[in-house]
């Protein structure tokens, strides 16, 4: 089943094939889960934002249109629209600025060989992201992982809210920048 | 308000990463609507938000997890029949926010044909979060089914049609695991809401049944 694709085992799932519900399910959990838990900070409530991610995949899956990116990439921005609502709601739990910014970030080398292409770009990004002046790197990490709004980062990094605003904007212009141009490996 | 190209451009990392609010998101969509090259902007930063999430670490969630998620799968399909009637106009719903953003859709729903006399409405939570939704019908009495999924603490509610300042308990909803549905049929008028109202007397949530 491992050697199935993503796009595959969605579409197994979508049509109600149980062996490819449980395998999804177990191909992306950790993914899932990871992202919750970066965002909301309480294992109970990942627990709870992961599942309906999940649950979301497979009562929706049938929606997924792979011409807008991969299956991963889908499910991950199912999860942290749903952190995000959770956090907001619950905003104690939320997880601290300075543990969301020292978290060490995900290396693409875990992922199966058949999303190469986007192995690719997250290897890219993460380099990108790594290079960035420490202030736009917590910025967009802040703002792209933990669902922080400009003001929040403002408050969190106790900076004007323009001067937040213009560290989010630049980083992804240079993250931007770095995607659009042709990998000298190619 | 018309935002010039320039003003939209220098928004776009804030709604690309999806942390833009309110008027300023939608004047942004409104832009965007009308605007190609601005829309071939933005979803270049979209590629760079959507990547962002793969750098998030992973993690082992609880122990028993997947077996969980499993079985409330299999709870989910046993309400699917139940939930078709509301399925149909939320897919309508969802298919002409798609058409106005034009910019990316993360959760569709499936593409069935909307019911002409059926129309849902959003059940907002008092954080302004999308808590559930309420299809009714446009019979006198109305049909009503109200369903909550998300964010609203379990516990047993009274349901009220609000009708101006006045409140008037058309049943209860017990929220279990997140989840609560309530169908039922009540005289409703063009202004009226659907609230949810705790033991306390606090209205967490509300739809609006503008038809």
């Amino acid at each position: 089943m491992w050697s199935v694709t993503d796009d595959a085992l969605l579409e197994g799932m979508a049509a109600g094939d149980p062996d490819a519900t449980e395998a999804f399910v177990a191909r992306f959990q950790r993914r899932v889960f990871g992202l919750a838990i970066t965002i909301v900070g309480d294992p109970r409530a990942a627990e709870d934002v992961a599942q309906e991610a999940l649950l979301r995949a497979w009562r929706h899956g049938a929606a997924y249109d792979p011409r807008r990116g991969s299956v991963t990439t889908w499910l991950l921005a199912i999860t942290r629209n749903l952190a995000i609502d959770v956090m907001r709601v619950r905003r104690p739990l939320a997880i601290a600025p300075e543990e969301l910014v020292a978290m060490p970030l995900r290396t693409s080398h875990a992922e199966p060989a058949t999303l190469a292409v986007a192995h690719d770009d997250a290897a890219r990004l993460h380099a990108a992201v790594a290079d960035l002046p420490d202030e736009q790197r917590r910025a967009i990490l802040l703002a792209g992982i933990g669902g922080f709004s400009a003001r929040e980062v403002a408050e969190a990094e106790g900076i004007p809210l323009g001067t937040a605003k213009t560290r989010i904007r630049t980083a992804m212009l240079r993250l931007r920048a770095v995607l659009v141009t042709p990998d000298p490996a190619e | 308000m018309t935002l010039e190209c320039a003003e939209v451009r220098e928004r776009a990392a804030e709604l690309a990463l999806g942390i833009l609010d309110g008027k300023d998101r939608a004047d942004v969509l409104t832009h965007l609507s009308s605007c190609p090259s601005c829309q071939a902007f933005v979803e270049e930063h979209n590629e760079v938000a959507d990547l962002l999430l793969h750098l998030a670490p992973e993690a082992d969630p609880p122990l028993g997890f997947q077996p969980r998620t499993l079985r409330a799968f299999g709870s989910q399909q046993h309400r699917g029949r139940r939930r078709m009637f509301i399925a149909v106009a939320a897919a309508a719903a969802a298919a002409i926010i798609a058409s106005v953003t034009a910019v990316r859709i993360i959760d569709a729903d499936r593409t069935e044909q909307a019911a002409p006399a059926l129309r849902t409405v959003p059940m907002i939570g008092t954080d302004g979060v999308k808590v559930g939704r309420v299809t009714f019908s446009k019979s006198t009495p109305a049909a009503l089914a109200v369903s909550v999924d998300y964010a609203v603490p379990d516990g047993d509610y009274d349901l009220a049609l609000v009708s101006g300042n006045a409140e008037e308990l058309i049943g209860t909803m017990t929220i279990a695991d997140g989840q609560g549905e309530w169908n039922g049929a009540a005289a409703i008028n063009d202004d009226d809401a659907v609230a949810l109202v705790s033991a306390s007397g606090a209205r967490v949530c509300e739809a609006e049944l503008r038809s």
